[in-house]
């Protein structure tokens, strides 16, 4: 089995907070006659540090390598990223949703378990190089997901999202499974290793190349391709924020990873790479003009992601260690824009409801260093200069235009500008639009989180190099 | 100890220890730092220390050899006199300012390629002009204004013959120029020098500025901007006859307007320029006996020169003023003022028992001696013309010639006293045992001071220097007047300059706006109306409905998210297959 | 070397009295020696002819002095001396 538990210690550690949380979980119906709801909540107050323990100790294993569990568990630089990039996100996540509004003080602690299990999922998911070990992971991951989303009060579009989700799931994984097993009759294998040297054309193993596209659909959903999608709005704008906080950015590093790692086997031409190539130009498409007429923020948000999904699709196609570089380091850029976002909105809807773009009016009055974050976070996601998002839609756009996938680039370059318009949109009601009716201060510290936030971006847009060489790093490994 | 430890750092750690301690410990680390320079200079070993590397050049910060020694030594010791005089002041600006002008001198001594020289040659201008400025009246802000102006000027003709000696060259080595073989380049750099060492007709910033300085400002001032000067002219152009004819006609035209100023500090700033003219046309000269007299003349000169500009310092500061008009009588209130300022006077004079004496007559002796006869004629010109305003004139119309007008005096701090007895004993010292100074002279000396002509003479010719003063001494009564010198024409050119550029620029001025009015601006006008009108119509209309129409699109595309979990799955079964099935059959 | 006893502006040129006297006395008799002394003791190297004559520096030193005096002063009335706002009042 050759377990090497030095290698294993950022899993370690998720496992174990997760575990703390699991008996904090079943401890509370006797605190809860003892102390009051505060002190309940003072219990998962731990839990951003620890996440941060488990960011730290990622990041002392980013050059770790070696292979686990029967050669199913391969520790790598791509996997090794994408744990520290899970690691970070829910380190953030999971400060965003110390203090929620929505959810009940003895909820707590089964919420930050299911949370904290998720991301376990993820980092697993991060290292799985066998397709029934992916398919577990890829289940954890969700499944701890599902339970999350109808947690808002007793909010009934919850439970409504929360279905949305599952059974939109359910059908999902459903395919994926049924697409392994063609994968499996046609191929005899189901390590990643030995799939890479197998034939992937259409005259050799059409079965194959059926059952990955349908394997594939699962992590489609996860990341929410055209047409794939259509859960998302509903989804984000069911849930309270901090969950669609933490779904929005996270679930998709899991399928970037993947489809990173099943992208290595594929080539320019291969019929698979042009399906993955109009996938991510339709849903650029779709959901940049879907989110034009969009009022809620957190719709906005949904669609956005779809349209970054799409752009992820840039990377993945152009199928060289550059190209999986730059979609590695893109969806970590996402990432950290997302967030960002989500911590302004979460910060302004004291009261967990939907916030509405008329929300924001005036925002660079009442709250202005919130509306320098949230402009930091807007600029990100269109791409302008200095952030990072900039660099990272660069990255991907060099690496698809070096393998000659012209017209792809040219419609994300016109996608790029029509999403100009909503983004901006934020910006605009910020700063130009004049408040009416109450406003509730936000905390102070959360301008020190959003600052930092904000920071990370501008400083990951000026020096993204050494970020981007441990994606390259990584990018080679796979694809030498 | 290491064999090397360059003074300047000293003065540049105690400038910032002035600015961050508090005033009253703060002042007491200049003249800390002044005494460490000084055991620097007595302990460091002579040769090339320490390299820098700057902007790609090799600097070299630390030439050690005989001739930078023998100023850096006094530069050092008047370091101590001046910031003991300075003690009482509160102003820590005003001892930054010395620290970094002292800091610059140093840096001059020891540098051995021209580019250290003109950092620490600029260094010393700015805040020396800075001496100037923090007096804080009005004449004195505009003097230090003319100040800076000049000596940019000066640094500036420096800049461009270095530049130049590199590209001719290609090296920046501080060597000396051989006055056989002169190129444009030398005479550049030799003008720079000049400006420092108030070469007429370069000279006229010194009686301008520094009367304006500050009490204790002038102290340094007269010590260390002029004497660089003169080390960097000895090191690098020994032996120029022309500095021979200036220096002597230097020494001349200072006393001549000394004999005639009003203001103490504008007499003594005067002879700067005339003995300064002694140390010149000993360089001119360029034999080992009138170099050595250079610099035992320089050595000397500092400290009676530093020790005469404290004396009157004593009198501005005591009294308000240091016009000799206003001044008179003072003797019985101020009499140690009245004394130590004699003992430089009689220094700077040339008697037997005092500093002047050994260096002065040197180098009278080796300009003679070299043939130069008319030159050593004019020096001895000068002597009389020295003693007759410095050592007569302005004394006695200071502290006696007339009964005490009982102005106040305000009461004069004693650090002030024992600078002026340092710098006094100093003279005396150096008077009756010329060896210390001739021990750090360049040259083996071989001239005897005490012979019995030489006492003889000098005593005939100040004696009847005394009485001619006696003759005339109504003659030579001060009047509260200015009187004109090389600077008006420095005026002239600078408004000439200003005359030319309004009446250019005003011209071409009123041209431009006639022609922007008439044709610019209409046609201007006319071709934004058209763009105005392409902007509304066209583009906008192109934009906007762009825009719109987009936008309609995409409020089209949302119609496919009806809110119904079947309708989704449906959607993405329907549009899955539809575009795999299109791609692969496609191929 | 000499310093004059106190003298009022307006005065013309007293005769000096008392203690005043004396000084003078004793200023005119010290030159009077040094000029003696120039007797004997002669210039060893003499850069000029003129120098060997004894009393040469000494009337070298009244003369120089005189027509400095006469010469500064002379200039100073007449075309160097101006009002002491000469520049501002130019601007």
């Amino acid at each position: 089995m050759n377990f090497n538990s030095a290698l294993f210690i950022p899993e370690f550690l998720q496992l174990a907070m997760t575990l703390v949380l699991f008996l904090q979980a079943l401890a509370k119906p006797q605190q809860e006659q003892a102390a009051g709801g505060a002190s309940l909540a003072a219990q998962t107050a731990w839990v951003p540090l620890g996440a941060v323990a488990v960011a730290v100790s990622a990041a002392f294993s980013l050059g770790d390598s070696g292979m686990m569990f029967w050669d199913a568990y391969k520790i790598d630089g791509l996997s090794q990223f994408f744990k520290l990039a899970v690691a970070v996100g829910f380190a953030i996540a999971a400060l965003n949703a110390s203090n929620q509004p929505t959810l009940e003080a003895s909820k707590r602690a089964d919420y930050f378990m299911l949370l904290s299990l998720s991301a376990l999922g993820l980092m697993i998911l991060a290292s799985s190089v066998e397709l029934i070990t992916i398919y577990l992971a890829l289940e954890i991951s969700s499944y701890s997901l599902y339970a999350l989303i109808p947690l808002r009060g007793k909010d009934p579009r919850a439970s409504e999202a929360g279905i949305k989700y599952i059974l939109f799931g359910a059908a999902a994984t459903a395919i994926a499974l049924f697409g392994l097993s063609y994968i499996l009759a046609s191929q005899h294998s189901s390590y990643l290793a030995v799939l890479t040297s197998k034939p992937w054309s259409w005259a050799e193993a059409p079965l194959a190349i059926g059952g990955l596209s349908l394997f594939m659909v699962g992590f489609f959903f996860k990341l929410a391709l055209f047409p794939f999608h259509f859960w998302c709005p509903d989804v984000y704008d069911g849930t309270s924020n901090e969950t669609a906080a933490y779904a929005a950015t996270l679930p998709k590093l899991g399928a970037v990873v993947i489809l990173i790692r099943l992208a290595a086997m594929l080539k320019p031409g291969l019929e698979i790479t042009t399906v993955l190539a109009v996938l991510g130009a339709a849903s650029m498409t779709f959901g940049n003009l879907a989110a034009l007429t969009q009022k809620d923020i957190k719709r906005i948000l949904g669609y956005s992601s779809v349209a970054h999904a799409g752009y992820v699709m840039l990377g993945l196609v152009a199928a060289s260690s550059k190209g999986l570089a730059a979609a590695g380091f893109y969806s970590l850029v996402y990432l950290l824009m997302n967030l960002c976002c989500f911590w302004v909105v979460c910060r302004l809807a004291t009261d967990g409801r939907n916030l509405q773009l008329d929300d924001l009016n005036g925002l660079y009055k009442r709250a202005p260093f919130l509306a320098f974050v949230l402009a930091v976070a807007a600029f990100s996601l269109v791409g302008l200069p200095p952030t990072a998002g900039f660099m990272g839609k660069l990255f991907l756009l060099t690496a698809a235009w070096n393998r000659g996938y012209d017209w792809l680039v040219i419609v994300a370059a016109v996608n790029t500008a029509i999403s100009i318009y909503y983004y901006l949109n934020l910006v605009r009601h910020a700063y130009t639009s004049e408040a009416e009716g109450e406003f509730v201060q936000p905390r102070a510290d959360s301008a020190l989180w959003g600052g930092v936030l904000a920071a990370a971006i501008l400083i990951l847009g000026a020096i993204p190099t050494p970020v981007f060489k441990w994606a390259e790093a990584a990018g080679r490994q796979l694809m030498p | 100890m290491t064999e090397f430890v360059h003074p300047t750092i000293f003065f540049v750690i105690s400038a910032l220890l002035v600015w961050a301690l508090p005033g009253k410990l703060g002042r007491w680390v200049p003249p800390v730092a002044a005494l460490l320079a000084v055991l620097s200079v007595l302990t460091m070993q002579q040769g090339v220390h320490t390299q820098l590397q700057y902007l790609g050049l090799t600097l070299t910060v630390g030439r050690v050899d005989q001739l930078s020694l023998v100023f850096a030594h006094v530069f050092a010791i008047q370091a101590v006199i001046g910031f003991i005089y300075a003690l009482h002041v509160d102003d820590k600006w005003q001892h930054m300012a010395a620290c970094m002008y002292i800091a610059g001198a140093f840096g001059c001594t020891f540098a051995g390629d021209y580019v250290t020289l003109f950092i620490c040659w600029e260094l010393m201008s700015v805040s020396s002009t800075f001496l100037v400025w923090l007096r804080r009246v009005p004449a004195s802000t505009n003097a230090g204004i003319r100040y800076f102006l000049f000596h940019t000027l000066g640094g500036l003709l420096l800049l461009a013959g270095l530049l130049l000696r590199y590209k001719a060259l290609g090296t920046f080595a501080f060597e000396a120029a051989n006055p056989h073989a002169v190129n444009l380049y030398d005479i550049l750099i030799m003008l720079g020098f000049c400006v420092n060492a108030a070469v007429i007709p370069l000279h006229a910033w010194l009686p301008d500025a520094y009367p304006e300085a500050t009490v204790t400002g002038a102290v340094f001032m007269s010590a260390f901007t002029t004497k660089t000067a003169v080390y960097v002219l000895l090191r690098g152009f020994s032996g120029f006859e022309i500095l021979g004819i200036m220096g002597t006609l230097m020494t001349l035209y200072g006393v001549f307007y000394a004999t005639i100023e009003n203001n103490a500090r504008r007499i003594l700033a005067y002879h700067i320029v005339s003995q300064v003219g002694y140390m010149v046309a000993g360089i001119g000269v360029g034999t080992a006996m009138t170099i050595d007299g250079a610099c035992a003349h320089a050595y000397a000169h500092i400290l009676y020169k530093g020790l005469l500009f404290m004396g009157a310092g004593t009198l501005l500061y005591a009294a308000g003023t240091a016009k000799l008009s206003e001044l008179g009588g003072l003797f019985k209130r101020l009499p140690w003022a009245f004394f130590w300022y004699m003992i430089a006077a009689v220094s700077i004079s040339g008697f037997p028992l005092f500093s002047g004496f050994v260096s002065k007559t040197m180098t009278i002796t080796g300009a003679a001696e070299a043939h130069h006869t008319w030159l050593a004629v004019g020096m001895e010109i000068a002597a009389v013309g020295t003693f007759l305003s410095v050592g007569i004139k302005l004394p006695y119309f200071a502290w006696f010639s007339k009964p005490d007008p009982g102005m106040p005096l305000n009461p004069v701090p004693r650090n002030m006293y024992i600078a002026m007895a340092m710098g006094g004993l100093l003279c005396f010292y150096i008077g009756i045992q010329p060896e210390f100074l001739y021990k750090l002279l360049p040259h083996p000396v071989e001239y005897v001071p005490y012979t019995s002509w030489h006492v003889l003479q000098s005593l005939l010719l100040l004696g009847f220097t005394g009485l001619g003063f006696y003759l005339l001494r109504h003659k030579l009564k001060p009047e509260a007047k200015l009187n004109l010198d090389f600077d008006y024409f420095y005026r002239l050119v600078a408004q000439g300059f200003m005359v030319i550029c309004r009446y250019i620029l005003e011209k071409l001025d009123n041209w431009w706006t006639e022609f922007y009015a008439r044709v610019g601006l209409k046609g201007m006008l006319k071709i934004a109306g058209g763009s105005a009108w392409f902007d509304k119509a066209a583009i906008d209309g192109v934009v906007d409905g762009t825009a719109i129409n987009v936008r309609r699109v995409g409020e089209g595309a949302t119609l496919a998210q009806t809110g119904r979990l079947q309708d989704y799955l449906a959607a993405a079964a329907i549009l899955g297959l539809l575009i795999f099935g299109l791609v692969w059959f496609l191929r | 070397m000499s310093h004059e006893p106190e003298h009022t502006h307006d005065q013309p040129a007293q005769p000096p009295q008392g203690g005043a006297k004396g000084l003078k006395k004793l200023m005119f008799v010290s030159l009077g020696v040094l000029v003696l002394l120039n007797v004997l003791i002669q210039v060893p190297h003499p850069h000029f002819d003129l120098e060997k004559l004894p009393g040469f520096w000494a009337l070298f030193g009244l003369i120089v002095a005189v027509v400095l005096g006469k010469l500064a002063k002379g200039a100073a009335h007449t075309f160097l001396g101006k009002d002491e706002d000469y520049y501002e009042k130019r601007g």
